[in-house]
């Protein structure tokens, strides 16, 4: 088949060309595929994981990703490289075919290898996760869009870089400009997004510029997110999003007609010429140095908005200032340097100047005026269609607190985000809020005393993303109002369908059997709908980083977390995974006693199933303490023993002999004989674990955990009393206090 | 046909080409003189359509070259700078044209491989310059064009390689009725090739003729007298150069030889010689008969 636009020879040839790239990079995949899966069985049968993951094809075989970053490119520049030298752009100039048939040929000649990379592993990646069933759940529809999104990302990158080396004639110049096109414009909207967001603290940024969030792009996804996390979001991953593979795949459509344009129109001359004239020239070099000079348009835009930083003097900003444009300028000057390896060409390139000085006034007048247009939006409550809580904002506070659960997107931010809160006291407080809010933002140096909470506000048939600065007493006011939504309400209680194949819930990491981490999931999907709105709320509420001024609904964490020495109560964490759609979801809770009764039971019914087990075990190393780790807690017992006690290593055996607590255990081993399995928590109990060596050549070991409700006895507390492990750590604790 | 008129190539503000214009017949041999620069390759790149042209057209059976491969595949363009895949083999290199040219011949592949006697399994990184230059001129002349552009083609090959590759050349234009252009910088190489020849100079086309005709057209006469004369005593005969010591005079001439001579005999001379020129003395002549320096010229090339 040969015509105008394709070559089937040509096609071949270009196959042939490609081979050693395209055998070395499929036969590395194909080893991961096969490998990775074998791991895994072996790491799950040695560790029991009590869940099952939800796996993608992706998450078997994350190299993959490196077909579009790094083959696909690699194999463009090598297969279009004889536009970098006069002899092969003749030869392939003079073969009779049409430019379009060679571009096309060549180019889908490498879009073969690459597809030919992620398809053939892909299928052994199915295969060993299929084959592995008992440990995974298999996201076939994800892996799907896993597929769709590198294949998307291969044309993508390929065609990128063969734009770049369309309008550029030495392999320098061939990989500065691909990576300018394919990283500039996204780093340019991630910027702009990123610098609103913080000269701004009213918004996040993301929802100023169309398509502005990073995970559209799915080649630059990865290094925009750094980016957009600073923009105050998480985004969601490209990997599993239908949009995020049609923009990309838009996108590479785009790059590829216009490289094919350009080969059409590129003149065999222009091999070894950095760039096909002054102008693309100017372009590229103009870029680079833009890119620099972003940085120094943040500081002055920011103090524009924001006024000078109180802690660094106006000194400082002119200094640094002066220091990234001088690099800019550097950059600026190199790169013509370097490309055309010609003294007198850089006096040419200062006609270059004024454009990116008046690039630079663009940007910061851009950034300023954003600032100030989003500061005069005051929308009256009668103006307000809805309000949707959102979940994710204020990125550093959201690194901090890992917001996106286990490397998933939230489950809670999902559901939370979908749900339009029409509610006319609700909108009264968000509109009285944001005016307060906007005035608060005018000095960013006290925002620190303030709760953040992010709120989208759809007025007017448009959506605005703010952030509400609130006191303590208004986020109570405001948790009242969420409380008495029960539209709200109602999607806090919606968690994800245990009887799905899909849900795969854990508690707190113990090694509970798939069943049993389900069994205790079903009651707790049971009980949440029975809790009192308000305590929901507030426990939805994000306690730990409330303490840091943010006060926005996420995963739940324990109130006992940061304490050094925390009440032995109860602490139940869940970790559910979830399918949605293609894409999988996490849900982290703190399953309080106070607010999850009857899953705190569930959760202790199953801990204690094998209790008799332990005590045996506890019994047998009384003596000899010979314990790993051994770990009381004890609760409801006088205030003076309340608390977790602990001995860590075997090094710790010879003082347990010497240390009263063989007496301790031996009691307490007696008095839990008689002691039921269902524990009141209403009543003195014991938080026991510890773990015992069993192999010490293969550290093979054994761990065990209850709770038993212990008899209110003095002589019981006084053995307690008398173990170092009591007596030290109260030292510790009265000399630190 | 190849029919090229008012062809120009500019590179900048350089003018590389400057309105050429010539007719080159089926199963003729075009040889391009000129020094460095002169624009023979820029005038073989246009033709083969790696090059589009800035003015005029360059048709080859009355079709234009540029992105038209039914064009492209009647030809085989042997640059002055060779292009093979990185580390191949002659062989590999044949896939290469096989997938490109749709006449290419296997066998005469082979053939011409063990007539240069090169290993068609070698990488051709091993080959030494006139090897890689043999290597490239068999897989050319095995895609069996009908119109075959060599530049610079004896350009590294020893005297023995030389004459084979005229010699396929020749057969090709003979067997196959080929038409074939070929260039140097170096008229020596050429004129016992070509049947017609042109002299490009500073993009533009100097001199054009029939090499049988240049050959034959000028000739050198020795010529005395008893008597003191000059130049007008030849009224009537095309007297291009006239030079004079003592009684001995040396003229260039062009016409008919035995008329010239029947015509010079008849003014009872003391003596009379008739040489031949070399094709170097007749550019030289020619060129100075329309006004150009020949030594100037030369001058030029070596200063180059």
């Amino acid at each position: 088949m040969k015509n105008r636009f394709f070559d089937l020879k040509l096609f071949i040839e270009a196959i042939k060309q490609l081979k050693i790239l395209g055998i070395v990079g499929t036969s590395i995949l194909l080893l991961e595929a096969l490998l990775v899966p074998v791991g895994y069985f072996i790491l799950n049968t040695s560790v029991s994981p009590g869940a099952k993951s939800i796996i993608s094809i992706l998450e078997f075989n994350p190299l993959m990703t490196s077909v579009f970053s790094l083959m696909a490119p690699i194999m463009t520049l090598y297969i279009f490289k004889f536009l970098n030298s006069r002899k092969g752009s003749d030869f392939y100039h003079s073969i009779p075919n049409t430019r379009i048939s060679i571009y096309v040929s060549f180019l889908s000649a490498v879009m073969a290898w690459c597809f030919i990379m992620i398809l053939v592993p892909a299928l052994f990646s199915s295969l060993g996760i299929v084959l592995l069933g008992k440990y995974v759940v298999f996201n076939f529809l994800g892996s799907v869009f896993n597929i769709l999104a590198l294949l998307a990302a291969v044309v993508l990158t390929s065609s990128a870089v063969a734009l770049a080396m369309g309008l550029t004639g030495t392999t320098f110049s061939n990989v500065v400009f691909s990576l300018i096109i394919l990283f500039v414009p996204r780093l340019l909207i991630s910027f702009l997004n990123a610098m609103i967001g913080v000269v701004q603290p009213l918004v996040s940024g993301l929802h100023i510029i169309p398509f502005s969030s990073g995970h559209y792009n799915i080649v630059t996804s990865g290094f925009t997110s750094i980016v957009d996390l600073f923009s105050g979001s998480v985004t969601e991953d490209s990997y599993f999003s239908p949009s995020a593979v049609l923009y990309t795949l838009v996108l590479g459509a785009i790059y590829f007609v216009l490289a094919m344009l350009l080969f059409t129109k590129r003149k065999s001359e222009m091999a070894t010429n950095p760039a096909i004239n002054r102008i693309v020239q100017a372009v590229i070099r103009i870029t680079c140095a833009m890119v620099v000079c972003l940085i120094p348009c943040a500081i002055i835009a920011s103090d524009i908005i924001q006024g000078v930083d109180e802690i660094f003097d106006l000194s400082v900003t002119i200094f640094s200032c002066f220091v990234l444009y001088v690099i800019a300028l550097v950059v600026y000057f190199l790169y013509e340097i370097i490309s055309t390896r010609k003294w007198k060409n850089l006096l040419k390139a200062m006609v270059g100047l004024p454009i990116l000085l008046g690039l630079n006034v663009a940007v910061i007048a851009g950034i300023s005026a954003a600032g100030y247009v989003i500061s005069i939006q005051k929308p009256t409550a009668a103006e307000i269609s809805y309000v949707q809580v959102l979940q994710f904002d204020n990125s550093e506070m959201g690194m901090m607190s890992g917001l996106v659960d286990g490397g998933y997107g939230s489950y809670l931010g999902g559901t939370m985000s979908h749900t339009k809160l029409k509610n006319e006291k609700i909108k009264e407080f968000v509109s009285d809020s944001l005016k307060t809010s906007i005035d608060v933002a005018k000095n960013a140096d006290y925002l620190y005393e303030y709760n953040q909470f992010p709120v989208a506000i759809n007025y007017n048939g448009r959506v605005i993303q703010r952030n509400l600065f609130l006191t303590d007493k208004k986020v109570k006011e405001l948790v009242k109002l969420l409380a008495a939504d029960k539209e709200f309400t109602d999607t806090l209680r919606e968690v994800p369908d245990p009887d799905s194949k899909f849900t795969t819930p854990q508690f707190n990491w113990v090694e509970f059997t798939v069943e049993e981490n389900k069994k205790i999931y079903r009651v707790f999907a049971n009980e949440i709908k029975t809790v009192p709105a308000e305590k929901l709320v507030e426990s939805f509420l994000n306690g730990s980083n409330y303490m840091y001024g943010v006060g926005y609904m996420g995963d739940t964490y324990p109130p006992t977390e940061m304490e050094e020495y925390p009440n032995p109560e109860l602490e139940v964490s869940l970790s559910v995974q979830t399918l949605k759609g293609i894409s999988v979801y996490g849900l982290d809770q703190y399953i309080s006693q106070e607010l999850f009764p009857k899953t705190v039971a569930a959760y202790v019914e199953v801990l204690n199933k094998d209790s008799e087990k332990a005590i045996s075990a506890l019994v047998s190393k009384a003596k000899s303490g010979d314990f790993n780790d051994l770990s009381v807690g004890l609760g409801n017992v006088p205030n003076e023993l309340r608390g977790r006690y602990s001995y860590y290593g075997m090094d710790e055996a010879y003082s347990y002999r010497n240390s009263g607590t063989e007496e301790f255990i031996n009691a307490l081993t007696t008095a839990l004989k008689s002691s039921p399995k269902t524990v009141d928590f209403n009543k003195p109990y014991v938080h026991l674990s510890f773990s015992v060596m069993l192999n010490e050549r293969t550290y093979e070991m054994e761990s065990y955990e209850l709770f038993m409700n212990i008899p209110d006895d003095a002589k019981l507390y006084e053995s307690f009393k008398n173990t170092r492990m009591y007596r030290e750590q109260r030292d510790t604790q009265y000399y630190t206090d | 046909m190849i029919q090229v008129n008012n062809l120009t190539k500019k590179f900048g503000s350089f003018t590389a080409l400057d309105n050429i214009s010539c007719n080159i017949n089926e199963g003729c041999i075009y040889g391009l003189v000129g020094s460095n620069g002169a624009g023979k390759s820029t005038f073989l790149r246009l033709i083969t359509g790696i090059y589009k042209a800035d003015g005029g057209t360059a048709l080859l059976d009355g079709e234009k070259v540029y992105e038209n491969p039914k064009m492209k595949n009647r030809f085989a363009f042997v640059p002055d700078e060779l292009y093979f895949l990185p580390s191949s083999s002659m062989d590999r290199m044949s896939e290469l044209y096989a997938s490109i040219y749709s006449e290419f011949d296997k066998n005469r592949y082979r053939e011409l491989a063990n007539l240069f006697g090169l290993n068609t399994k070698l990488s051709i990184n091993t080959f030494s310059k006139g090897m890689k230059r043999q290597a490239i001129t068999i897989l050319a002349l095995a895609s069996k064009p009908k119109y075959i552009f060599f530049d610079e083609t004896f350009d590294g090959l020893d005297p023995v390689m030389r004459n084979i590759v005229k010699n396929i050349i020749c057969n090709d234009v003979v067997q196959r009725k080929a038409t074939a252009i070929i260039s140097s910088h170096s008229l020596r190489e050429l004129e016992d090739t070509c049947d017609q020849l042109a002299l490009i100079h500073k993009g533009g086309l100097v001199l054009e003729s029939d090499v049988q005709n240049l050959k034959t057209a000028l000739f050198k006469v020795q010529i005395a007298f008893n008597e003191d004369y000059d130049i007008t005593r030849f009224a009537g005969i095309e007297v291009l150069h006239f030079s004079k010591m003592g009684s001995v005079a040396k003229l260039i001439v062009r016409g008919e030889k035995e008329d010239v001579i029947a015509r010079l005999k008849a003014m009872n001379p003391l003596m009379l010689d008739v040489l031949p020129l070399s094709l170097e003395e007749v550019f030289t002549y020619e060129l100075a008969s329309r006004g150009y320096s020949f030594e100037k010229f030369i001058d030029e090339v070596v200063a180059q």
